[in-house]
């Protein structure tokens, strides 16, 4: 047991909001490049956030807290996109591409961001969490109850996927 | 040949700016004002909710606590933190084993509150059948001593919490006999821990009084008889159904983290029968859904294992 003399240990409920008001635009980049719009995005985010701190109370460990709280956000997006409603990637890519014309730079990052929408959803995440985000491996392991090595083949055979051999890559 | 090796390097140099201007549309994404401003809003509310379902339940446990007081008042005269020795017998339950309330423990501050009834299983000495009585004896000493060592650790967890005065905590612990028959005997014991938020684990014995054993999921079922998958397809199937009747429900089934779905139970799962006789597979919180889910259990059908069971 951690002892914290003299100081008040915080509520679960407390963690978890701090954690929240530290990470809200985080969440939200992850829930925007999957449903790529502002309503959807912030419906993902306060519904995510809603949940969590309703469940605080089942917070098992506080440490565990971030991991924790970024699991039921991404729950929250895999959700969201198996609605029935929601719109598939291929209908979201053929608008996108008719919205912007075709034009040199602009058409082939729009390939590679097609090429990203196109990744497994999980080899997605992993991707944006570990290039975008700047998250450790060992990290997004946790989020994803997955081991190290499985992530790390997983952004290896995305990163393949994507024709991109990152000069700087630490891991490949 | 040269050529060609350029184009690639060149390709390749283009494409690693592209994905580098692809990081930084996604880090452009950001929350308006207005947005946070709900995201806030959101927030508060569930506060607030929880603050009152806070309040709701100490309202109960208070009008619980009161009765409790009374009974505790004739075991321990003294109110002081202490362990009483009650072995005070409950009722009879089952002829063959019983169980009875052991120690128990009441301490409560403006911080701390802990109700701890921890119940012992009794074998008679009954038996007119020397090897069932030997099981009977040697079942209840190992599954007492399971008991022990839980409740002692969540004990010593509490009182190291009001010693170095870490803040709210609340234990309860009990037992409660679920099915008593002349085939089977069942208790379970439930622990609930709180720190202003709490959860709880729920521990499931069963006792074939046949043999006198400890009664495994496996010898409920006929020799080579695949149960395993029997049950977790069943499951599965329940998962999903509950899932597409309530949107609230989540397990983790067909999701994008396959290593973390359910697959399968294993010999070792949590189970009980209940009154019908039917089998109750039980996960603790977090085992096979959200946290928020709590303890889950799903009971199987007689019919779904008619063919098997012994």
């Amino acid at each position: 047991m951690q002892v914290l003399s003299g100081r008040k240990k915080k509520s679960n409920e407390e963690i978890i909001e701090q954690i929240i008001m530290e990470q809200y635009n985080q969440y939200y980049r992850l829930a925007y490049s999957y449903v790529h719009n502002e309503p959807d995005a912030c419906d993902i985010v306060q519904n995510g956030a809603y949940k969590a701190l309703r469940a605080s109370h089942t917070l098992r460990s506080q440490e565990y807290a971030k991991t924790w709280v970024y699991r039921i956000i991404l729950n929250e997006i895999f959700n969201y996109l198996k609605q029935p409603r929601f719109e598939s990637y291929e209908s979201l890519q053929e608008k996108q591409a008719g919205e912007v014309g075709d034009v040199g730079d602009e058409c082939s990052r729009i390939d590679l961001q097609r090429a990203l929408d196109s990744l497994p959803e999980q080899e997605k995440v992993i991707v944006t969490m570990k290039y975008f985000e700047d998250k450790k491996l060992d990290e997004i392991a946790d989020i994803l109850n997955e081991n190290i090595s499985t992530v790390k083949s997983k952004l290896y055979r995305s990163m393949k996927k994507l024709r991109i051999q990152l000069a700087d890559d630490p891991i490949i | 040949m040269e050529d060609y090796r350029l184009e690639k390097e060149h390709g390749k140099a283009r494409r690693e700016e592209e994905f580098k201007a692809l990081k930084a549309g996604y880090l452009k994404q950001k929350m308006s004002q207005e947005q946070l401003r709900n995201l806030q809003l959101v927030i508060n509310q569930a506060k607030e909710e929880n603050r009152r379902e806070r309040n709701k339940a100490r309202q109960i446990k208070g009008a619980v606590g009161a009765a409790a007081a009374i009974l505790a008042f004739v075991i321990l005269p003294n109110t002081s933190p202490k362990v009483a020795y009650a072995m005070e017998q409950l009722p009879l339950v089952g002829e063959l084993v019983k169980l009875v309330t052991f120690r128990s423990y009441e301490y409560e501050d403006e911080m701390h509150e802990a109700q701890v009834e921890i119940s012992k299983l009794v074998a008679e000495q009954i038996s007119k059948d020397g090897r069932q009585q030997k099981n009977l004896n040697k079942s209840t000493a190992e599954i007492n001593e399971e008991i022990d060592k839980l409740t002692a650790q969540l004990l010593e967890d509490f009182q190291i919490h009001v010693r170095e005065e870490l803040g709210y905590k609340e234990l309860i612990i009990n037992s409660e006999v679920i099915v008593s028959t002349p085939e089977y005997f069942t208790f379970k014991l439930s622990c609930y821990q709180s720190e202003a938020s709490g959860y709880e684990t729920n521990y499931y014995y069963t006792i074939d009084l046949s043999t006198g054993k400890r009664l495994k999921l496996g010898d409920l079922f006929v020799e080579g008889a695949d149960y395993i998958s029997e049950i977790s397809s069943y499951i599965k199937e329940q998962m999903q159904r509950q899932m597409a009747e309530n949107q609230g429900k989540i397990y983790w089934i067909n999701s994008e983290f396959e290593d973390m779905d359910f697959q399968t139970i294993t010999g070792d799962t949590t189970f009980y029968l209940n009154e019908k006789g039917n089998l109750v597979i039980v996960f603790q919180e977090g085992e096979v859904a959200p946290m928020y889910m709590g303890i889950v259990v799903f009971e199987i059908p007689s019919e779904v294992l008619e063919n098997i069971r012994k």
